[in-house]
């Protein structure tokens, strides 16, 4: 009992942000798996339906896997690219030949802060079919014949993404990597040196190693930031048309429908099916736990 | 009371204070003038005059959501009017009225007085169920002053759902040299009897095509088709939850019967292409919406005189525009009603409304001349609001839609770009892929 009301000022302290989180954190959260357990429309009555809608997941018109698989593949694409893009750039930013660091970090970070609304209609405007620049080009280069469909066709069309996830995340990664480059003991570099190694060499045998937990930071973060995709593919593919007009979701035979985009349409765009919408969200949720998990154990072992 | 008894008080009053203000956020609570259930962005109109009476003695604020900016002209006549009711406007997207409504109700949040509701979330917002019968009591609205292609459209059981407030007859406008170079007159006389069919259309298209050595084609995009096509449609696609196969099948073979002549171009609409090429004399033809001329003509292109309307093969149709509603339960129904019952029908409130640019669905208000009378720069001097107005009005019907029409609007949006690029898809490829869309999105649909 005297323990109790010694230990009272932790609890009360602590408990404005309990409160906030209750409200605004673990009640979503209950809420949403109840919701997900249900068929509802958000304006009639709930009806419980067990885990139909989770069962339903594994049916190929949920186009859940098909979403999970074109989010892995965006990931497993762009992040390698975004993290060779920006080592490089580090590198050379760290090194003694470039002037002008400030400006450079500046200019290759830019792309990361710019807004996904402009990121996609930056690159609508670039790969339009019939305006776009990079036809253009293309056109006047003599390289094609007619310009390429970029946004209709499925390949394309993932392509386009890729590019735009790359240009936007490289700055990022760059970042991180200038970092983990301050980190690295200079005397290391001189000894190698002074041992007759090649700057190659010393990259390979100490940087390199040296950055490998910011590389495992960068990966579990990117993973997890990979598997939230919406907004670029959303606002390159989903038209910009009156209210009236009717924008493919997805994209081109659905191949660039991410698990958050597959969520949004369903609970709130062409359906909504909140409880499917929520079964997706919780679907999502668990990949993400798994990377996270996978992640971390990856992180454990390199600090050991 | 020694220090540490003082400290436990100042810091008990502080956890308190915390925790109280916390809850005090959380609550919200709820504004007198209900705006407090709308995230957007209020912004009071009207009068400011609160005191005294006038217009059937009504008085108080009504909250509008709308995506439109706001018609002065037709508010201040309003006011005149009616001076002591005032309007709150909340900004909504078109796109996001369905989806604000859902949130709103499912947080238990109040809805506001009056929606406006874009055509493409009609069917949608009607489909919740949670709209007035406006032809009922105590709105009793008179339907005969509204158009005859009106009521199916915005009706479901027979219960009147939203009241018209923009027009959105369609034409077909066109280039007039081209078609002086290609038919020999630009005369949309000459031009409708030329055209009686869309199979006549195609025919002359094929000679266009071959002329122009493939240079000039009909339409830019097949979307452009579809739209019309679907207007024109004499039936309802669905009839509850049972699709009408074969008025669906008869589109998509015209359609594949455009795409395989030739003469329809592949832009997709509403892209930068599609709007640049109103400016070149590569395409003759498009459909041509009352808000057309305004909003998209003109700003594409500079050049005065070049278009034509004419009625289109099948008569006229219904693309876009807008209505209102009041849902169940809105506090200040009776002020809302005023206010659509004053805009959308009556004479003062057409005329007012064609000041600030809308022509509205009060049918008596056309019968007079000078109200039709309406040119535009890109169309010369050709009285184009007669043509509207009182031509292709008096051959368009409208058909009614359900929820169901806004998933075959996707299923169609993906065959058309399919398509568009991909020649030997046809009829049947085309009819598979909408059966499996339609089977993923809405199972309940029988064909």
């Amino acid at each position: 009992m005297h323990t109790v009301k010694k230990n009272w000022a932790p609890y009360a302290f602590l408990s404005p942000y309990m409160l906030f989180y209750t409200v605004f954190g673990l009640f979503p959260i209950v809420f949403s798996f109840y919701v997900s357990l249900t068929s509802w429309d958000g304006i009639g009555d709930k009806t419980f339906v067990g885990l139909a809608n989770y069962k339903y997941l594994f049916d190929p018109d949920s186009h859940f896997f098909q979403s999970v698989g074109n989010t892995l593949l965006f990931v497993a694409v762009t992040l390698p690219l975004q993290m060779a893009i920006g080592l490089l750039v580090a590198t050379l930013l760290y090194s003694r030949w470039v002037k002008w660091k400030g400006f450079f970090q500046l200019v290759n970070f830019m792309p990361y802060i710019v807004t996904p609304v402009a990121v996609g209609l930056l690159f609508n405007l670039l790969f339009d079919w019939q305006a776009g620049f990079v036809n253009k080009v293309l056109l006047q280069l003599g390289l094609v014949d007619e310009g390429v469909y970029w946004l209709g066709e499925p390949l394309y069309a993932r392509i386009v993404i890729a590019v735009m996830l790359i240009w936007k995340g490289f700055g990022y990664t760059m970042v991180f990597y200038l970092a983990g480059m301050a980190n690295v003991p200079k005397d290391l570099h001189e000894a190698a040196y002074v041992d007759g190694a090649s700057g190659l060499r010393a990259f390979f045998s100490i940087t390199l190693p040296l950055l490998k937990p910011v590389t495992v930071f960068i990966v579990i973060t990117g993973i997890i930031g990979g598997l939230q995709l919406l907004e670029e593919p959303m606002l390159l593919l989903g038209g910009s048309g009156m209210g009236s007009s009717v924008a493919v979701i997805g994209g081109p035979d659905r191949c660039c429908l991410t698990t958050v985009w597959n969520m949004y349409d369903t609970a709130y765009g062409s359906t909504t099916r909140y409880g499917l919408g929520a079964a997706i969200a919780y679907g999502l949720c668990l990949i993400i736990a798994a990377f996270s998990f996978a992640g971390a154990r990856l992180y454990k072992g390199d600090s050991e | 009371m020694n220090a540490a008894s003082k400290a436990k008080r100042i810091a008990w009053m502080v956890i308190v204070g915390l925790l109280t203000g916390l809850l005090a956020a959380c609550g919200g609570g709820n504004a007198e003038d209900g705006s407090s259930s709308a995230s957007g962005q209020p912004a009071s109109s009207g009068s400011g005059n609160d005191a005294g009476s006038g217009g059937d003695g009504l008085k108080g604020e009504f909250v509008l959501w709308t995506w439109e900016p706001e018609h002065p002209t037709a508010l201040a006549a309003f006011n005149k009017k009616y001076p002591n009711i005032k309007m709150k406007r909340v900004n909504v997207a078109a796109e996001d009225v369905p989806k604000k409504l859902q949130t709103t109700i499912a947080s238990g949040g109040e809805l506001p007085d009056v929606i406006r509701i874009e055509r493409g979330q009609k069917a949608k917002i009607f489909d919740m169920g949670i709209l007035e019968d406006l032809s009922g009591a105590p709105y009793n609205a008179d339907t005969s002053l509204l158009f005859d292609y009106d009521l199916p459209a915005f009706s479901v059981d027979g219960k009147l759902l939203s009241i018209p407030d923009d027009m959105s007859i369609a034409g077909l406008a066109y280039i007039k040299s081209l078609a002086k170079e290609y038919f020999g007159t630009d005369d949309p006389k000459e031009l409708e009897g030329m055209f009686a069919t869309w199979d006549d259309f195609i025919a002359k298209g094929k000679e266009v095509l071959e002329k122009s050595g493939g240079k000039v084609k009909m339409v830019p995009s097949l979307g452009d088709v579809n739209d019309i096509l679907k207007g024109q449609r004499p039936e309802s696609y669905f009839d509850g939850n049972k699709l009408n196969v074969p008025v669906l099948e008869n589109i998509v073979s015209t359609l594949v019967k455009f795409r395989d002549s030739g003469i329809v171009d592949k832009l997709d609409q509403w892209t930068p292409a599609w709007n640049a090429s109103f400016g070149t004399d590569k395409y003759m033809f498009i459909e041509s919406p009352v808000w057309m001329p305004q909003y998209v003509i003109d700003p594409n292109d500079k050049k005065d005189g070049r278009w034509a309307l004419m009625v289109p093969p099948g008569g006229g149709f219904v693309r876009g525009g807008s209505s209102h509603g009041i849902p169940k339960g809105a506090k200040h129904a009776d002020l809302a009603w005023k206010w659509i019952e004053f805009t959308s029908m009556s004479q003062e409130g057409a005329e007012a409304q064609k000041t600030d640019g809308v022509f509205t669905h009060y049918k008596k208000a056309y019968e007079n001349k000078d109200f039709t009378n309406w040119t535009w720069r890109n169309f010369g001097d050709q009285n184009i609001g007669e043509k509207y107005f009182v031509e292709i009005s008096a051959a368009t019907k409208d058909v009614p839609e359900n929820i169901n029409d806004t998933y075959l609007d996707e299923a169609m949006s993906i065959v058309l770009q399919t398509l568009s690029k991909d020649s030997s898809f046809g009829t049947e490829q085309a009819m598979d892929r909408i059966r499996k869309e339609l089977k993923a999105k809405a199972p309940n649909i029988t064909w």
